[in-house]
């Protein structure tokens, strides 16, 4: 806590002096013409006013007086400190009897380099010849600084000449040159009402918005060329501009809220009037004339209406002082009687620690807030953002084994999530970044553990992006249990859209052929068979035997035509394989269709034979009956009829 | 000695470290970088002949006695002073030019010699004595100037690499939850603490008590309380995506400002989901929604049961009174009392009216850090919360009925029908915060 020291002298008149020497120094280094300005002129006024003849010691950047350190409040006095110790001043009297061009000479022998003042002989010999300045300087020469060697002065044109090339009346130069709020309410507040320094002080706050907010707005920064701006903040001095009308005197300030509430649609009166907390603006309030109480009540009414909600809905619906001084009072009511309810209150507490109690399901919150992310998300480059941390995350659980969490999230991919249909380029592209090597590897080693399912639903998910990398690796890898795995997460991968293996399928190698084959079949949809259809024709015999196999899988009893014919096929693998697809159980009602081909004679003569040796050994009612007729042909005129009669009658025989 | 006595010692020995490291000694701006120094270690001194900085427990002390707010403020030239091994540093008039000059280069690191000309020492035993002056609140203080050091962290590993560790504020919301719990009163008067500069890093960590204590009044345990912390504290991390020109402008926002600021809640949930870790899941829920209001307006749209998650509407009641009572780019603060207000107006469309009247009766009609002017013409801050409605107000009075600021602030009963009126902190030329340890001494007293 501040002891308030410097505050109790703050009335006092050596410290009156010292903050008027302050902005007169500011004044110099800001004007071409210092003496015609009005800190300047103030700061001799105060120097005569106030001449007691008081020491006042100067220390690096401070002064003391009456033996304390007075630690400026303002910068301009901090600087004059700060100077006149680098000329090895000890001390100023305040004698009085101070003229405008003594100050301004004194000031001119200030500003020189000390090295210099130092050749010439120092400080007091330079002010020797000067007259009038209110105060004596004494120098004494115990702290020497060393001038500066070389650097970058000069490189970087100064604040103050930049400030120059503006066409800037004295206050906004002030407030450009640093100036916090209370010095620059020191330098526009007087303390008898007037109608000038008012208007100055608006007129200095148009001029600042003008060069800073609009030039700032100005793409090419043209008014603020020059003006070393903070660039994270450059709205600095309009704030502080603003936060001095809260230390000018009441007079003033009514006065300047008045002027700016006759007007308040002008960009800048709003912006001044943004500032008011609502605080602000109810204390105001009542002081204001009926006009501007009005106008003040309908700024609040607008700005509460703005989607930005500035300042705060604080005045909304209100239409009177009085009114704000009810609604004041009936929202305090409202609180005390909340805090005065404790049986209620402790219901309340109990309510709510129920609800935070409740189980946090990690798990839901995350997809629930990614789902709301790729919902309100409408800027595509960061729809991507998105959409990569959504798919890192997929990745990382899927590589900490937690199968379950990954597919969980991956189901968002599955059109739960009302991303903008624009923005499905970004999901695959995204998705894509999960089908790597080691990610698909490790949900190969999963598949067949306790997250097997869960696997699966992850591959179905991922759907065609994973299909390139799987066949890739399905064709490069040597170990035989990871090929069969491989080819179970391309079943997997491929459940939904089968058709996204079919450019594979011309591939010169058999055993990628055949592998992918199998994958169609274990995809359990019957869409895949188009697919597999493609190659039932295929040159090498072991892709067309896992073709048979996979169409009876996806086609069931559809199949047996197919699997009748290839009883005819070249090979003899081939052959066996349907053969002893048509004699197990894997097909349904068979006989029809065996029956059916063996009275068309469209099977070759030996084909035939073997379709009657399968239906005899089905053993069903419509087989034998087929079997039958074919052993009791009295006339069997051609080689093939008489031998189906023979091999037909044979195992009729048999079966008996 | 003042807080500000100190303030100023370092940020004359920061900026001169700094200057030491870029311009070689002479150079005109090392120079006036001296200047101030000298003039910030002769306002330290004042009024001794020698004085000792010690940094201890993460704090900065003063001859022994803690200065807490600089302990926040310069964290980071405390932590540089504690990787160069300086535990204290002795000044004894009159100070030499080369003493300091060396001092400064030690610091900043650019040179290894030590002050010789013996009016600046370093880590003398008597000044680095454990036997400090750490007050009960200054473990609290250091806990929040920890999650103040997350905040950057956070922020700076955002801007330069686009991530975070979450497990950085993990630690430090524990700390300041452990701190709480073991002063709930002291922590409600920090969290009273403003920045102008660092807004967003003091907002974000006083949203993080007040969110904790909240959570705590309500009754549930620190499993459930640190991972909702942790969401407070990380609520406004989106910011960082916003250009500082939109978030310092002083108006009202155009249309495309307004948007730009809108963005930062998902900007948030994005960078804690893509940073990962135990309770990502937690914080990045309070980060989308902390603007999504309780009637389903607000921003973005969510649709999670049609409301905000419980934890995103705690926050979002703190969230708004902590906003509200502290200085904006494009608003003077308002009076705590007055935040309340502004909640029970909004309580059942914008806040859940539960949250809102538990906060309330936590904070009570005068919430800590409230600065009264009595019946008598004092001026007193709030320091602790009611007890029970119509209780008198714990107060310290800081100005007499002279309007003269009071060295050492005492503690006092002031009757509801004898507050006069609400005045700003700012206004009152007070800083709540900093009676933190006059508030424990206060106390002893009263008991």
């Amino acid at each position: 806590m501040d002891s308030g020291t410097a505050l109790d002298r703050v009335d006092s008149g050596v410290v009156k002096v010292l903050d008027a020497l302050g902005a007169a120094w500011v004044t110099y280094q800001l004007y071409p013409n210092p003496k015609d300005q009005l800190p300047f002129r103030r700061a001799v006024e105060t120097i005569n006013a106030e001449a007691t003849g008081d020491v006042v010691g100067i220390g690096p950047g401070i002064f003391v007086v009456e033996g304390e350190e007075y630690v400026p409040r303002r910068d301009g006095v901090e600087k004059v400190a700060r100077r006149l110790f680098l000329h090895d001043v000890e001390n100023l009297r305040i004698t009085g009897g101070s003229s405008v061009e003594g100050l301004a000479g004194f000031f001119e022998a200030v500003a020189e380099d000390d090295e210099a003042v130092r050749e010439a002989g120092g400080i007091a010999a330079v002010l020797s010849g000067v007259l009038n300045i209110g105060v004596e300087a004494r120098q004494r020469g115990l702290l020497n600084l060393a001038p500066g060697e070389g650097g970058v002065e000069g490189a970087v044109k100064s604040i103050e000449e930049s400030i120059d090339e503006l066409d800037l009346p004295e206050l906004a130069r002030f407030a450009f040159s640093g100036a916090g709020a209370e010095e620059i309410a020191a330098a526009a507040g007087t303390d008898e009402p007037d109608v000038a320094p008012v208007e100055a002080y608006i007129e200095a706050y148009r001029e600042l918005h003008g060069k800073i907010v609009e030039g700032a707005e100005d793409p090419d920064g043209s008014l603020l060329h020059g003006l070393r701006l903070p660039t994270d903040d450059p709205y600095r001095t309009v704030r502080s501009y603003i936060e001095s009308f809260f230390h000018l005197p009441r007079w003033m300030q009514i006065n300047v809220l008045e002027e700016v509430l006759a007007d308040p649609e002008r960009a800048e009166n709003q912006m001044f009037l943004d500032q008011f907390s609502g605080q602000d603006l109810t204390d105001l309030l009542p002081e204001l004339h009926d006009g501007a109480s009005d106008q003040l009540l309908d700024y609040a009414v607008e700005a509460a209406s703005e989607e930005a909600g500035h300042p705060l809905d604080l005045l909304a619906g209100l239409s009177s002082a009085t009114e704000v001084e009810e609604a004041r009072k009936a929202v305090a009511d409202r609180v005390s009687s909340v805090l005065a309810d404790r049986e209620h209150n402790a219901d309340r507490l109990a309510g709510i620690r129920v609800v935070m109690e409740e189980p946090i399901n990690e798990q839901n919150m995350e997809r629930t807030t990614l789902r709301e992310l790729l919902e309100c998300e409408d800027r595509r480059e960061r729809f991507q953002r998105v959409a990569r941390v959504w798919t890192a995350r997929i990745g990382r659980y899927i590589k900490d084994g937690d199968l379950e969490r990954a597919a969980y999230l991956l189901d968002l991919a599955g059109g739960e999530a009302a991303y903008q249909g624009d923005n499905d380029d970004l999901i695959r592209k995204s998705l894509e970044r999960l089908t790597t090597p080691e990610l698909l590897r490790s949900l190969a080693l999963d598949r067949s553990g306790e997250q097997g399912e869960a696997a699966g639903r992850l591959l179905t998910g991922l759907g065609r992006q994973v299909i390139d990398e799987l066949v890739i690796q399905l064709a490069s890898e040597e170990d035989r249990a990871m090929r069969r795995q491989l080819t179970e997460l391309l079943a997997a991968a491929a459940r939904n859209e089968p058709d996204a293996i079919e450019p594979y399928l011309p591939d010169q190698r058999w055993f990628v052929v055949r592998n992918l084959v199998t994958a169609l079949g274990h995809t359990g949809n019957p869409d895949a068979a188009n697919s597999v259809r493609l190659v039932v024709s295929h040159n090498d015999y072991r892709v067309r035997t896992e073709a048979l196999r996979s169409m009876v899988t996806l086609l069931g009893d559809d199949a047996s035509p197919l699997v009748i014919r290839a009883l005819g096929d070249d090979s003899e693998h081939v052959r066996q394989t349907a053969a002893a697809l048509l004699r197990g159980s894997s097909l349904g009602d068979v006989d029809r269709a065996l029956a059916d081909e063996i009275r068309a004679d469209a099977l070759p003569t030996d084909s035939a034979v073997a379709a009657v040796k399968i239906l005899a050994a089905r053993r069903g009612p419509h087989g034998r009956a087929v079997l039958e007729v074919l052993a009791g042909r009295r006339f069997a005129w051609r080689s093939r009829a008489r031998t189906l009669r023979k091999v037909s009658a044979g195992v009729l025989r048999d079966q008996t | 000695m003042s807080e500000r006595q100190v303030a100023a010692l370092l940020t004359g020995l920061r900026k001169l470290s700094r200057q030491v490291g870029l311009y070689p000694e002479g150079h005109p701006l090392t120079e006036e970088a001296v200047v101030v120094a000298f003039g910030s270690i002769s306002e330290f001194l004042e009024p001794d002949q020698e004085a000792a900085l010690t940094v201890h427990q993460d704090a900065f002390f003063r001859n022994r006695v803690v200065v807490p707010h600089a302990s926040l403020e310069f964290r980071g030239f405390l932590r540089d002073m504690q990787q160069r091994g300086v535990e204290s540093i002795t000044l004894a008039r009159p100070i030499s030019q080369e003493d300091l000059y060396d001092l400064a280069a030690f610091i900043g690191g650019t040179s290894d010699d030590l002050p010789a000309d013996g009016t600046i020492r370093l880590n003398e035993p008597m000044a680095i004595d454990p036997d400090l002056d750490v007050t009960p609140t200054t473990k609290l203080r250091a806990s929040y100037g920890a999650t103040l050091d997350a905040m950057r962290f956070v922020s700076g590993a955002m801007v330069t690499r686009g991530s975070f560790e979450l497990s950085t504020v993990v630690n430090a919301v524990e700390g300041l939850f452990e701190q709480s719990v073991a002063q709930p009163g002291a922590a409600l008067l920090l969290s009273t603490v403003k920045s102008h500069d660092e807004y967003t890093f003091f907002h974000s960590v006083n949203v993080g008590i007040l969110s904790l204590a909240l959570g705590r009044l309500v009754g549930v345990d620190k499993d459930i309380l640190v991972p909702a912390g942790v969401g407070a504290v990380l609520h406004d991390i989106g910011k960082v995506a916003v250009s500082p020109a939109v978030l310092n402008y002083p108006g009202r926002l155009d249309s495309e400002q307004w948007r730009e600021i809108t963005i930062h809640p998902q900007e948030g949930a994005l960078s804690i989901l893509s940073a990962g870790g135990v309770g990502s899941e937690i914080a990045a829920t309070v980060a989308l929604e902390h603007h999504a209001r309780y009637d389903g307006t607000g921003y973005p749209v969510v649709t999670r049961d049609g409301k905000p998650h419980i934890y995103s509407r705690l926050v979002q009641v703190v969230d708004t009174y902590d906003a509200i009572t502290s200085r904006r780019s494009y608003r003077r603060a308002e009076s705590p009392r007055r935040a309340l207000q502004v909640l029970m107006g909004g309580a059942g469309t914008a806040w859940d009216p539960q949250l809102v009247h538990a906060f309330i009766g936590m904070m009570g009609i005068y919430p800590p850090g409230s600065v009264v002017l009595t019946a008598t013409g004092e001026t007193a801050v709030v320091v602790r919360p009611s007890e029970e409605a119509g209780a008198p107000l714990a107060c310290l009075v800081v100005k007499g009925r002279d309007g003269e600021l009071i060295d050492d602030p005492e503690p006092m009963r002031v009757e509801l029908d004898q507050v006069a009126k609400q005045v700003m902190a700012s206004d009152a030329g007070i800083d709540p915060a900093a009676l933190l340890e006059a508030v424990g001494e206060a106390m002893v007293v009263e008991a």
